[in-house]
């Protein structure tokens, strides 16, 4: 409870970081009650009210807070459902490379010698791909959906958390009190992930956070070419596809889902600074 | 059972050391072949160089690294032979105090959980028995009990010392090797350090094996001394007599080395 407390007073130093943590609450509280925030359904058609400007527009109706799109669709409402998406998509892409960037990178810093030269040789090949390139290879063995684009992002992102795990595992492994838990009758296994990885997880958060918002920014970029999320699912990136051709008519359609995106990305990457800060030891004894 | 605790016999250690693909590997030689004995309930000191082997003995012994040649015998059996459950009893009778009490403890564990380790690991005693046990541990090495729930990070280097010096004693061992324990230590400290660890000797019949670079660290709590030099041994004497007479020129120079106050 104590380092809880010296935890969130070191936190809030940092007023940008701060104000990353507030947004992304208020996202995550957007996407749980996306339902109950949103007025309308983000797939309801209404073709009488095609391309409403937003509200604070001479032409625009306090119903379509943001206006609407050219099916008619309300542009609030679609966003709001969007975040769902974003999110899941940040939380499972991450996840894939998080769990096994961790695995690899801990198995090849811990049992080293040939083991480590055959992961990183593996991370490095991987690291050789561009993320666009493996992204259609996968949808075109996939099909273009959501779920090939997660993938692609995952499998994408595992190299850089394989070679951060792998660095402070290295690090820390040479030091006396694995040895001493070692000498104790620890298993491999328990001084891996028990004794070892607690003393990595700062710089691993750290890159969780500021991943789940490159992995938000590509899953919008493979959407907005057609391989990741297909209409009519309300993602941002898909939607500032679908709105291109309004772009001198209806620049609403693509600036909101733009600074959705925006935002999203930006707070993540706030609130990964302020954790950097916060977690990083040499700073935290002062 | 008999007086003599360990036979070392002719004990070698080589290290490889690669230079790249197409060159051949560099031996080292840490140990070139040393023999001594320890008996039981006395402090014997290995005193040498930075390099000179013996921090690769204390290795050998506590079987975190394999010898290259030689025997160890622990009470008459060779622990180089040791299989799973037999090597997990030896773990319990040695135990080892580390030289830096800054990274021997694990920060994100508790005090508790540093020194319950070893109890939890090889004892089936409860969650319960393991907390007295370390209660009673940290009275002994001069703890205050409500350190229990702290971290590391909050205690000075004496201090963390004293948990370090709990936790090898959680089990009960016969041996525990010392590998330059107070040498990090502020020179005010290595005293009462030192004192504490006579006193634990004392109370559960410990022996020692005691590592250290420093001679007047060592002549304060040894019986007997091993003077290392390359990977050999030069000199093994009681405390008394090495400091005395001593005979090779090696000796000589580290006891000429010890700072004195001329009158």
């Amino acid at each position: 409870m104590e380092q809880l407390f010296e935890f969130i007073k070191q936190y809030k130093k940092n007023k940008a970081a701060v104000a990353g943590f507030i947004v992304v609450v208020l996202l995550l509280l957007t996407a749980i009650f996306a339902p109950i925030v949103a007025p309308y359904s983000p797939d309801i058609q209404n073709l009488a009210d095609r391309l409403i400007p937003p509200m604070w527009d001479a032409k625009g109706v306090s119903s379509h807070i943001l206006g609407t799109d050219d099916f008619g669709r309300d542009l609030f409402s679609r966003i709001i459902f969007g975040s769902r998406i974003s999110l899941m998509v940040g939380a499972i892409s991450v996840g894939v490379s998080l769990s096994f960037g961790l695995v690899m990178g801990i198995v090849a810093a811990y049992f080293g010698g040939k083991t480590d030269l055959f992961i990183m040789r593996i991370v490095d090949i991987m690291l050789s791909i561009p993320a666009i390139l493996l992204a259609i290879v996968i949808v075109s063995i996939l099909g273009p959906s959501l779920f090939s684009a997660m993938t692609a992002i995952g499998i994408v992102g595992i190299p850089t958390y394989a070679r951060i795990v792998r660095a402070s595992v290295l690090a820390e492994r040479e030091k006396e009190y694995v040895i001493a838990s070692r000498i104790n009758g620890s298993s491999n296994i328990r001084l891996m992930f028990a004794v070892i990885l607690p003393n990595c997880a700062s710089p691993i958060i750290v890159q969780a956070t500021m991943g789940f918002a490159s992995a938000v920014l590509e899953a919008a970029g493979l959407s907005f070419l057609g391989l990741g999320a297909q209409p009519p699912t309300p993602e941002w990136g898909a939607m500032l596809s679908d709105s291109l051709e309004f772009i001198t008519t209806a620049s609403w359609m693509i600036f909101y889902p733009g600074v959705a995106i925006f935002l999203t990305v930006l707070s993540f990457n706030l609130m990964g600074d302020g954790l950097m800060d916060v977690l990083d030891p040499k700073l935290k004894d002062k | 059972m008999s007086n003599v605790i360990y036979e070392i016999k002719d004990l070698q250690k080589y290290y490889e050391i690669n230079l790249g693909l197409f060159k051949k590997p560099k031996i080292v030689k840490a140990l070139n072949g040393i023999s001594f004995d320890v008996r039981r309930g006395e402090v014997l000191s290995i005193v040498g160089e930075s390099g000179c082997g013996k921090s690769t003995t204390a290795k050998l012994i506590l079987k975190i690294e394999e010898p290259t040649g030689g025997k160890i015998l622990f009470n008459g059996e060779d622990i180089t032979k040791l299989q799973h459950h037999e090597l997990e009893e030896y773990r319990k009778k040695v135990q080892i105090i580390f030289q830096d009490p800054y990274s021997s403890l694990n920060p994100r564990w508790k005090v508790g959980a540093i020194i319950g380790e070893p109890l939890k690991l090889n004892t089936n005693m409860s969650k319960k028995e393991i907390k007295e046990r370390v209660l009673y541990l940290m009275d002994k090495v001069g703890m205050h009990s409500d350190w229990y729930e702290r971290y590391p990070h909050q205690f000075s280097g004496g201090q963390r010392q004293r948990i370090g010096i709990a936790r090898a004693l959680a089990l009960n061992p016969e041996i525990i090797v010392c590998d330059e324990p107070v040498s990090a230590l502020d020179v005010s400290i290595q005293a009462q350090v030192l004192n504490l660890l006579l006193d634990l000797q004392k109370e559960f019949n410990l022996t020692y094996i005691f590592i250290s670079h420093d001679l007047s660290v060592v002549e304060h709590i040894s019986d007997r001394i091993v003077v290392m030099y390359f990977g050999d041994i030069v000199e093994l004497k009681s405390v008394d007599d090495l400091f005395r007479n001593p005979e090779a020129d090696y000796t000589k120079k580290l006891l000429s080395a010890i700072p004195t106050i001329k009158d």
